[in-house]
């Protein structure tokens, strides 16, 4: 049994390290601009499928379709950012959250317009798990995703604290008013975020077509993921989104040990509904 | 004088155009009154789509191979297609289409959850529908009026697949992995059914849902008793994710796949070409030493290149509605419905092909339509025994038949 729980938590934290990158430009441009992004996912679709295309249809090597892609991706961001959500942003949260449902609909059909609706498949090579006497571990290509989720966290980590930029966005999200009249740039600080949210989105959906296969829907089917760390967490709460992008992946995959593995994208949701219930902040808002 | 004869050029011009005009719209509209509709809504893109296309193609062929005998009652038939994008919407969408606006008498090609999802619509607009690759048992005792299938119940396939697990593979233990959908369920339901009925342990059945980023988990847990085999009953993508996952984690066992995945290059590319051999896969089947299977099989090798799952059910599906429309004398769906018995089951002269149906229906003899999918006799249900195949994928990840069951060859008490 230890084994199978050793296993289990392993697949929990890979699960938990997509997870980071998925939320964590979520939850900043959330911070920033005060509206959750209900589009945020189709960034994941649009990674993937930009480093499909350069991958398989260019033939360029992985590597360097992921780095194309993650940079394609955060211009996608920021270019839908200055096209659509800035002249909205004098109206308020909720045409803004309106908008972002029109613009991940569209932003999905144009990734299944472009992709076609069949799945794909990157066809990366497969490692063999590395085994430890009797217990499986994980295979090297996942331990190289719990590699970029660590990666990740350090480099926010830094940027928070030790950045000009960092400092500002830490600002910036505590009092907003505040941060202009003292002279912070906001523009350039949104501009930046929605760059870093667009990149961080193309590299969870990289990692998750490297676990998996592409389909247009993959976005949407991780927007509700999403959205359970985020509200763990306590929206805005960047190191909060650290701790509860693995709280939910080990959950996910922990709780299959106890419920039938058809329940474990509605563990995810459960915890979402049971955080709102319980503290609607999140358990590690301020 | 000039400006005169330049304006009445011109206004003659004008007329010639506008008369021109008119006779090619009456003409149209004279041979869209003529033709013969038929619909297909069948799963062109989506995750059935590796066979639906080449599927369709042979419901083609049978419309071309009915239009070069001079079509159904002396008019030629057309084929308006929709995709259904195996998604039940879509296909409930592609329905209405096809009966409202395209003016469709009759439909075809549906998978299950589709098929199930238009059925109430089609019968209520007394439009025929017949499905070529819906196995669900949940059809096994509805429809028989407005609904048919030329393909068999899952609940066959369930044999089958039992049978050859336990008896040719060996195996009396085996985990069951299932996506969570009407076809993939259904087979499994067959499957559990008669595996234990005939002594198979199951040692984890386990439901995945779709759209999952991993199925790492569920994996793990249906190996971890270490069963000699899984049956996985799932879509391309789910089951391309699982065999690849399978085979990263190394785990010892045979994998026996269900029938919505073949050696089409579209699987074979997202399962990874390195990672099949050695994997199972079912095929509703055609007996390879039946002349109709015969001529259709050189038929669809000449046009199409290969014979794909569902392929001569789909050939057998517009043949049977035509037949049944020539045989009432009307094209209406109503009249094609009443008349599809009539056509396909005894008794009646044996034919196989939509050109001596219709010489025999011409000199008024009843007919016995057996085609390229098999004998095509409707129960009660609109239900067909039929016939399946075994295949294993080889090292170049093409299958290779390992064992076929005929008609009736597996009765399991």
């Amino acid at each position: 049994m230890i084994n199978v729980i050793i296993q289990n938590t392993l697949f929990g934290i890979v699960t938990g390290s997509i997870l980071v990158a998925g939320t964590l430009g979520f939850v900043m441009t959330e911070r920033l601009d005060g509206f959750i992004n209900i589009g945020h996912g189709q960034y994941l679709a649009i990674g993937a499928y930009l480093t499909y295309w350069f991958y398989r249809g260019l033939s360029f090597s992985f590597a360097l379709s992921a780095i194309l892609a993650v940079l394609l991706t955060a211009i996608i961001a920021l270019c839908l950012h200055k096209v659509f959500f800035k002249p909205m942003h004098r109206f308020g949260v909720i045409p803004l959250i309106v908008t972002s449902i029109g613009l991940g609909g569209f932003l999905n059909g144009a990734v299944e317009y472009f992709g076609g609706p069949d799945p794909h498949s990157f066809n990366l090579p497969i490692y063999k798990v590395i085994k430890v006497g009797e217990t499986s571990l994980l295979s090297k290509d996942f331990f190289y995703i719990i590699l970029i989720g660590i990666v990740l966290i350090i480099i926010v980590h830094l940027f928070l604290q030790n950045t000009r930029i960092g400092k500002a966005f830490r600002a910036v999200s505590s009092n907003r008013e505040l941060a202009i009249i003292k002279g912070i740039d906001l523009d350039f600080l949104d501009n930046f975020t929605w760059l870093f949210a667009g990149a961080t989105g193309a590299i969870a959906g990289i990692l998750l077509g490297v676990v998996g296969n592409l389909t247009p829907d993959m976005g949407w089917s991780q927007t509700m993921i999403i959205m359970s760390v985020a509200v763990l967490a306590g929206m805005g709460n960047i190191y909060g989104i650290m701790i509860a992008s693995f709280i939910v992946g080990l959950i996910m995959d922990l709780g299959i040990l106890i419920l039938p593995s058809g329940y474990r994208p509605a563990l995810a949701f459960a915890i979402m509904i049971i955080v709102l219930l319980i503290k609607p902040k999140g358990i590690f808002a301020k | 004088m000039n400006k005169k004869k330049n304006i009445f050029k011109q206004m003659l011009l004008i007329s010639l155009c506008f008369m021109l005009w008119l006779g090619v719209s009456a003409f149209v509209q004279a041979q869209e009154e003529q033709e013969i509709r038929f619909g297909a809504v069948v799963p062109l893109t989506g995750e059935l789509s590796a066979t639906g296309v080449d599927a369709f193609k042979a419901a083609q062929l049978a419309v071309d191979d009915i239009n070069s005998v001079g079509g159904i009652l002396g008019r030629k038939l057309k084929l308006y297609s929709e995709d259904s994008k195996t998604n039940v919407e879509e296909g409930i969408k592609a329905a209405k289409k096809l009966i409202l606006t395209n003016k469709t008498i009759a439909i075809y090609g549906p998978t299950s959850d589709v098929l199930i999802g238009m059925m109430d619509f089609c019968e209520q607009n007394k439009v025929p529908l017949v499905g070529a690759v819906s196995g669900s048992t949940r059809l096994d005792n509805i429809g028989g009026k407005y609904q048919y299938r030329t393909c068999p119940s899952d609940s066959y396939e369930g044999l089958v697949d039992a049978e050859f697990a336990y008896n040719e593979l060996g195996l009396k233990k085996v985990s069951l992995i299932t996506l969570n959908g009407e076809g993939t369920l259904s087979v499994a339901e067959g499957f559990r059914n008669t595996y234990l009925k005939i002594g198979g342990e199951i040692l984890s059945d386990i439901t995945v849902n779709p759209g999952q980023a991993t199925y790492m988990s569920s994996i793990r847990a249906a190996f971890e008793q270490k069963p000699k085999g899984v049956l996985l009953s799932a879509d391309i993508n789910v089951t391309a994710t699982i065999i690849k996952e399978w085979r990263r984690a190394g785990y010892e066992g045979i994998i026996m796949c269900g029938t919505d995945v073949d050696d089409s290059p579209k699987f074979v590319d997202l399962a990874g070409k390195d990672n099949l051999e050695g994997v199972y896969y079912t095929m509703i089947a055609s007996d390879p030493d039946q002349v109709p299977y015969r001529i259709f099989e050189m038929k669809a090798l000449t046009s199409i290149g290969r014979v794909a799952y569902g392929a001569p059910h789909s050939y057998d599906a517009i043949t049977i509605l035509a037949l049944a429309a020539q045989a009432a004398g009307e094209a209406t769906g109503e009249a094609i419905a009443e008349n599809m018995r009539r056509v396909s089951n005894p008794p009646g002269v044996k034919v196989s092909s939509f050109a001596e149906g219709k010489s025999y229906l011409e000199m008024g003899e009843e007919i016995n339509y057996e085609g390229a999918s098999g004998a095509c006799d409707f129960d009660e249900y609109g239900n067909v025994p039929g016939a399946f195949a075994k295949y294993v994928f080889d090292s170049n990840a093409k299958g290779n038949l390992v064992k076929f069951y005929p008609t009736g060859s597996i009765i399991i008490k």
